[in-house]
């Protein structure tokens, strides 16, 4: 467990998650007070990676149930295993039993696939259960699962109610596709990740890219933090920051001029029309 | 007063202010901050990761939390005096403006306000610089001091000054020869590169956020609660009159006009989806069947799609109506491409039509091409009259009896003919004509409103000067 806010942002920095002190406090919120922590913000600022981190942060699993649209509650809970089931049915078929064996054989426990929500409730111990980009999902499945983290129990026909004999920290993640209920958000710590302050940013590229140079990670980070400064359709996410550290390090190279920027830009933007502007006022936009 | 009482004290602000706050969220910021420190950022941060659920809300909470929670005013609660008293403890301003003393004062200030024209001529240079370098450094506690200082060159403050906020920082930009100075940055700004500029445009937004704030905090300080909740009121996003928006409610205002896009579009495809099982159509099935002999074997269905429901939309664009129109603009191309099929015009004092505006492109993108490119304004005054003769002429094979006709406009037409008779005709050739008023209906008909006169030719008109009314409105619409 977390000790303290300041705990959180230690261990989590040993995950190699870099947290600036106001999203410390609402992990630290989140799990102390039992409640699902709800990260909103755009897409690559690292969402899903700080429910990676708890975990590790917390030495336990981490179990994650991305979200789709059509994702129903069924799938969120279990399934049988189709497979093994026809597997069983093939073979028994050689033998002399009986229909009426074989299905009440293939629909036992045997065959019976937890998936994500119902995992992280049997659990033994407090796992992390990340549910992934709910607002992908449809609303019916965004009330069902309310209900499920209301008291953190399920009813399935097959098993009558699972009730979680240790309730997992839960967090959800959104991009913002769609507006989640009011009922839901009620109950969450809210936490909004925007893009990183410039040091938050830096420190970050240097983790995850060490083999880029001091000046180079720097005009990386200037140049991408410049970017965010423009009216853009996409802006770079962190997620770019750090792909484009990477190809120039593979390109070898030890800074960053005109012509590098416009020939590997595709890779901070995704839209032409982003492209285009960008291009249009680069000389203003580089870094000394 | 405990801390409880405070939290509680403060809920019902951020309500007022227009926040959704719930009471168990109430109580489960209370569990919250007695598991963390007491120093002002974590009681901050743990109160808004508790109690604000949408970034939107942010700014606004910030507010409430930096007035309510103000130093002079917690130290004053310890000595179990109430929201009133603590406000009227706090007129410790008259001691700074001695500090005050040797800034660059403008003559004439300590006597009356500054109108505007001829004031400090000596001086100016030297306020103007001053401005030019706050900009250009950035420095946040300079940018404090200059509005600080600004905002006391008021002197006291009255009942006035909290109604008319306009006309009060007007004068204090012209104290501190703010528009000058923008110019002289726009200037020296040639000469740089763009990413210069938009970090001193930052400075600028940020600086009049600054300037609005230090002007609300004197006039909560010198005027009392009546002052904060009037303040806080004007927050309320979904009461706030759209003609008087400032840029961030603007924008913030955006937002919750895409999210009330979302909700209609959700509906909408609701409705679709339910369409989807499809009913089986009767006379059509006894149609299909005659070809077997009068043997329905095969059931036809309605059509899976209802048809799109079909809207004319004609845009004001003129003075204050024009943020409202443009919200509108913003909501129908949010759910038009898959919900509704839309053609829209824009309007001063002659239609012209935008709906290619839109397609495939940013909704910003779109609302800027219209101000370069459509023709709607000869004049620049409103002219309904001629819009509707002109529209009679050029478009009236757009409209017919699937249509519904939506007019948004505050029908202020500068005394010119009313033309009744051409709206007439439009009305009556459309399914549903409807209009939405932006304005307050108590200003309807006065001067030279027509919406009496016009409002009588359509089936419904709305008064929509809020976002609570414009949620109504599109609901009972769409
Ligand atoms: N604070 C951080 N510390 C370290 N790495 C980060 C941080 N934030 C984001 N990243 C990196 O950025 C990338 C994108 O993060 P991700 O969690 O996938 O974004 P999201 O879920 O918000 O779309 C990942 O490679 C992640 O490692
Ligand atoms: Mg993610």
């Amino acid at each position: 467990m977390f000790e303290s806010i300041e705990d959180v942002k230690k261990k989590l920095t040993k995950q190699n998650y870099l947290i600036n002190y106001r999203a410390a406090t609402a992990v630290f919120l989140a799990v102390k007070l039992q409640k699902p922590l709800l990260i909103e913000g755009p897409a690559g600022v690292g969402k899903t990676e700080l429910a990676k981190a708890v975990a590790g942060a917390l030495d336990t699993s981490l179990i994650r149930l991305q979200c789709y649209e059509g994702l129903d509650e069924s799938k969120a809970l279990f399934e049988w295993n189709y497979q093994k089931q026809l597997l069983r049915i093939q073979s028994n078929h050689l033998t002399d039993k009986t229909w009426e064996e074989t299905r009440a054989n293939i629909f036992s426990e045997e065959f019976f696939l937890a998936r994500p929500l119902l995992q992280a409730l049997k659990a033994e111990n407090t796992v992390v259960l990340l549910v992934d980009e709910l607002d992908k999902s449809d609303e019916e499945f965004e009330s069902f699962l309310l209900e499920a983290l209301s008291d953190y129990q399920v009813s399935i026909p097959e098993l009558g109610t699972v009730k979680a004999s240790s309730i997992p920290v839960v967090v959800l993640t959104s991009n913002n596709y769609r507006e989640l209920s009011d009922a839901l958000k009620r109950r969450c710590i809210h936490l909004y990740i925007d893009y990183p302050s410039f040091e938050r940013e830096l420190a970050i590229v240097r983790i995850k890219v060490p083999e880029a140079n001091k000046v180079l990670t720097e005009k990386i980070v200037q140049f991408v933090q410049s970017l965010r400064k423009m009216v853009l359709k996409k802006p770079p996410s962190i997620s770019e920051t750090l792909d484009w550290a990477r190809t120039l390090v593979l390109l070898g190279a030890q800074s960053i001029n005109e012509e590098l920027v416009l020939n590997t830009i595709n890779i901070l933007l995704k839209y032409q029309q982003d492209i285009k502007k960008v291009e249009e006022r680069i000389s203003g936009l580089l870094p000394e | 007063m405990t801390l409880d009482k405070n939290i509680l004290q403060f809920a019902v602000l951020l309500r007022k202010a227009g926040l959704n706050v719930s009471h168990s969220e109430v109580s489960e910021a209370l569990k919250a901050l007695a598991l963390t420190g007491m120093d002002k950022k974590t009681f901050f941060d743990t109160l808004s990761a508790t109690l604000i659920k949408d970034q939107a809300d942010m700014r606004v909470f910030e507010k409430v939390f930096e007035y309510y929670f103000a130093p002079e005013f917690i130290s004053s609660q310890r000595d179990h005096s109430g929201l009133l008293s603590a406000i009227i403890n706090t007129d410790s301003q008259s001691v700074s403006q001695n500090d005050c003393q040797g800034c660059d004062r403008v003559p004439g200030t300590e006597i009356g306000r500054s109108t505007g024209f001829g004031q400090g001529q000596g001086l100016a240079t030297a306020a103007v610089d001053n401005f030019v370098q706050v900009i250009k450094a950035g420095i946040p506690e300079d940018m404090s001091r200059l509005v600080k200082r600004g905002v006391e060159s008021l002197g006291r403050l009255d009942e006035e000054d909290l109604e008319d906020m306009k006309t009060a920082i007007r004068q204090v930009k012209v104290f501190l020869e703010w528009n000058m100075g923008i110019y002289e940055l726009e200037k020296a700004a040639a000469d740089l590169d763009a990413k210069t500029w938009l970090t001193w445009q930052e400075r600028l937004n940020s600086l009049e956020d600054k300037l609005y704030r230090e002007l609300e905090k004197k006039l909560i300080n010198e005027l009392g609660t009546k002052a904060l909740e009037t303040v806080l009121i004007r927050e309320n996003l979904n009461q706030l009159d759209f003609y008087r928006l400032s840029a961030p409610q603007v924008a913030e205002i955006r937002k919750k006009v895409s999210k009330l896009a979302h909700k209609l579009a959700s509906r909408l495809s609701f409705r679709y989806k339910r369409s989807n099982r499809g009913q089986v159509d009767l006379a059509r099935t006894i149609r299909k069947s005659m070809s077997y002999g009068g043997v329905p074997i095969k059931p036809a269905y309605r059509d899976r799609y209802p048809t799109r429901p079909e809207f004319v939309v004609l845009c004001d664009l003129s003075g204050s109506v024009r943020v409202f129109s443009e919200f509108i603009l913003q909501l129908v191309y949010s759910i038009q491409s898959r919900y509704i099929h839309a053609r829209s015009f824009v309007f001063v004092d002659t239609p012209d039509e935008i709906t290619g505006y839109f397609q495939n492109r940013e909704i910003e993108d779109g609302i800027k091409d219209i101000y370069n490119l459509a023709k709607f304004s000869r004049t620049a005054f409103s002219d309904y009259g001629q819009v509707f003769i002109d529209f009679n002429e050029k478009y009236f094979d757009v409209l017919n009896k699937k249509t519904t006709l939506l007019i948004i406009g505050d029908a202020r037409n500068n005394y010119h003919r009313e033309h009744a008779e051409c709206l007439r005709r439009m009305c009556q050739q459309v399914k549903k004509s409807i209009w939405l008023n932006p304005e307050p209906a108590e200003r309807w008909d006065t001067e030279d409103s027509l919406i009496s006169l016009y409002g009588r030719l359509c089936d419904q008109v709305f008064e929509c000067r809020n976002l609570e009314q414009l949620d109504r409105a599109a609901r009972k619409i769409v």
